[in-house]
């Protein structure tokens, strides 16, 4: 439901409530007014009534015109006039109507009267049906100039905010067009054009900055530790070195080598999360496993680990092909690197599943969290911890899904695509 | 051997050139690519070492250049962008190599060699230290007269001591040399024990000296004497 038919229906729902509400009140002010007039009217036929006994004196009761006058004798106390409501059959279409009556008991020239009268103007569910009626005919107008209303003005009014919607849909940040728009003359979309268009050129100019700061930390940092790894080993070659000496040389290599690594990890990180990888294809992935377990064949055979395979021919996946081969790079290998002596791993490839099982060693860490970065168990000190968070991003990257459970020695990755 | 080192950051071709120095390379040094040319027009060089990022423009212009003008030199790119595209599109357009920064100077010493080798003297020459021969084409050992029958990786590890004889070669290098980034570090040390142990073994065996000493908590080093 948009935004204009629900203002519609609330304000439809509100009037409803209204012409219900103004609906009673004007009955109620109508009838009032009327039984006050009545009672006016009455009074006035009344002493009319008075003044012709007073000169005329009847000899007997009669019965006309909506009034009833009866001769009393014998002692019956004076009253009246009292209003009062009765139900008096209508003369025209016999049903019976709430009438006001009017009542009373005079002494006139030593004879008492008893009078009754009453007066038929309007019936009062006769008000209350032109009343329901006036107020439906109102609110039947209402609710068409509504609707038409809600329909004009999205294409009209709203014509600038469809636009500036598109055009918010169609922007991405990798082109680097900020949100283009119109000036309209209402002073409101002018002021959320403006706000976006500052915006969205913010977006772009952060984004620009990252990419070009990611880019230049990777390749600078590497030209500067390809510098020091250079040093160390000229240093290496000196022949007069101590044995400490050396081996703080060596050491020092290693952490360079993985200090390197890291750099390229969280640049490629950086780059899945811009967004830097849009050459999506159909991949073989049956094909693209099997050239990249013949890569692992000699590791395999050192590590005497027994590889079994299960995979289903001409398996395809969309994706980059470099990021597809990077999620199955670390996958295996990390299947390898957490594996035991003379370990087992199996991979079984089937219509959109891939499942990696290998031996390992118990873990008391939630396997879920191996996603996250630097997250390892402690067995695996000397490894990055990015492998899984690299994997974990390509996943989101394409809606891909991935699990990880660990059951007693059995790791088992399972990944949905 | 005279190489061209054309790459932005000086104190990296300083400590290139005082490596490969002692290998008896003669090595100049240009920060740009307008330098490049202007060397490249007055000598010759038997390998250009290309950066790809230099301050007045891609890399990769100089090298189209330089297969068109000057075809008889080498050409080894070393870059720090790793991206599979820039080291395909490197090699497609006829560099000899590609190296992604950081890199060991002992690996950069073996390509290097290996580029040479193919260009100016047409693979044909064999790799010689004392009586072990190396035929590079064919991948054979010879000592004594004698084949070895050395496996893939045994080969390899073979011959990179011998081009890089002299020098230390740590557990780290021979490792990346021999499998490249996607193994483990820590594995790999057990790995390169082992390989070094089969192939003094099998040196032995054909009645050959060793001439692998180990560098106490350093490496390995091939050395006469």
């Amino acid at each position: 439901m948009n935004l204009i038919s629900r203002f519609t229906l609330a304000f439809l729902l509100v009037a409803a409530v209204v012409f219900v509400g103004g609906g009673f009140i004007s009955y109620q002010v109508v009838k009032k007014e009327i039984q006050s007039e009545e009672k006016r009217f009455l009074k006035s036929r009344y002493k009319r009534l008075i003044k012709y006994l007073e000169m005329r004196p009847p000899v007997d009761g009669f019965v006309r015109n909506k009034t009833i006058l009866e001769l009393v004798f014998g002692e019956t106390a004076l009253y009246g006039p009292i209003f009062s409501d009765t139900l008096i059959q209508n003369e025209h279409f016999g049903k019976m109507e709430n009438q006001i009556k009017l009542e009373s008991v005079v002494e006139i020239a030593g004879q008492r009267y008893h009078i009754i009268q009453f007066d038929l103007i309007v019936e009062s569910d006769d008000i209350i049906k032109s009343v329901t009626k006036s107020m439906l005919i109102t609110f039947l107008i209402l609710l068409f100039s509504t609707a038409l209303i809600a329909l004009f003005i999205p294409y009209y009014l709203l014509a600038p905010f469809r636009i500036l919607l598109t055009n918010i849909q169609n922007f991405s940040i990798t082109q680097k067009e900020p949100i283009q728009f119109t000036i309209s003359r209402v002073k409101e979309f002018n002021k959320i054009n403006h706000f976006l268009l500052e915006m969205t050129s913010k977006i772009i100019s952060d984004y620009q900055l990252l990419k070009e700061f990611t880019e230049n930390s990777s390749h600078e940092f590497q030209t500067l530790i390809a510098i020091i790894q250079g040093k160390l080993e000229n240093m290496l070659e000196e022949n007069n070195l101590s044995q400490s000496q050396m081996n703080s040389l060596i050491e020092m290599q290693s952490t360079l080598s993985r200090l390197s690594k890291m750099n390229t990890s969280l640049s490629l990180l950086t780059k899945i999360e811009n967004h830097e990888f849009n050459n999506t294809e159909e991949l073989n992935l049956s094909e693209i496993l099997r050239a990249l377990l013949k890569e692992y064949e000699e590791l395999l055979i050192l590590k005497k680990i027994n590889l079994s395979l299960d995979l289903a021919k001409d398996i395809e996946i969309s994706g980059d092909r470099v990021l597809v081969q990077i999620m199955l790079t670390n996958l295996i290998s990390n299947a390898i690197r957490h594996n035991i002596e003379s370990g087992k791993i199996s991979l079984t490839l089937i219509a959109n599943t891939l499942i990696i099982w290998n031996s390992g060693l118990p873990t008391d860490v939630n396997p879920t969290d191996f996603f996250e970065r630097f997250k390892k168990s402690n067995q695996y000190r000397n490894s990055l911890g990015l492998g899984l968070s690299i994997v974990q991003k390509i996943v989101e990257n394409y809606k891909y899904n991935i699990s990880y459970q660990v059951k007693d020695d059995r790791h088992i990755l399972k990944l949905n695509f | 051997m005279k190489l061209l080192s054309v790459e932005d950051n000086a104190a990296l071709t300083t400590t290139i050139t005082t490596y490969l120095g002692r290998s008896g390379f003669v090595c100049e040094q240009v920060t740009d690519l307008n330098q490049a040319l202007e060397k490249l027009y007055g000598f010759s060089y038997d390998i250009v070492l290309l950066d790809l990022t230099l301050s007045d423009g891609d890399g990769l212009t100089l090298l189209e250049q330089l297969k068109s003008k000057w075809s008889a030199t080498g050409v080894l790119i070393m870059s720090a962008k790793n991206a599979l595209d820039d080291r395909l599109k490197g090699l497609d357009m006829g560099a000899d190599d590609y190296l992604s920064k950081p890199f060991h100077m002992a690996e950069l010493n073996s390509r290097l060699k290996a580029i040479y080798r193919r260009r100016h003297q047409k693979g044909a020459v064999n790799l010689i230290f004392k009586e072990i021969m190396i035929q590079v084409e064919a991948k054979e050992v010879e000592l004594n007269n004698i084949v070895l029958d050395l496996t893939k990786k045994e080969f390899e590890l073979l011959r990179y001591f011998m081009v890089n004889k002299n020098r230390l070669l740590t557990k780290q290098a021979i490792a990346e040399h021999l499998w490249g980034d996607y193994m483990d570090m820590v594995d790999s040390f057990d790995f390169v024990y082992q390989h070094i142990k089969n192939l003094r073994k099998k040196i032995k065996d054909a009645g050959g000296q060793d001439y692998i000493s180990t560098v106490y908590g350093g490496g390995y080093k091939m050395m006469e004497s």
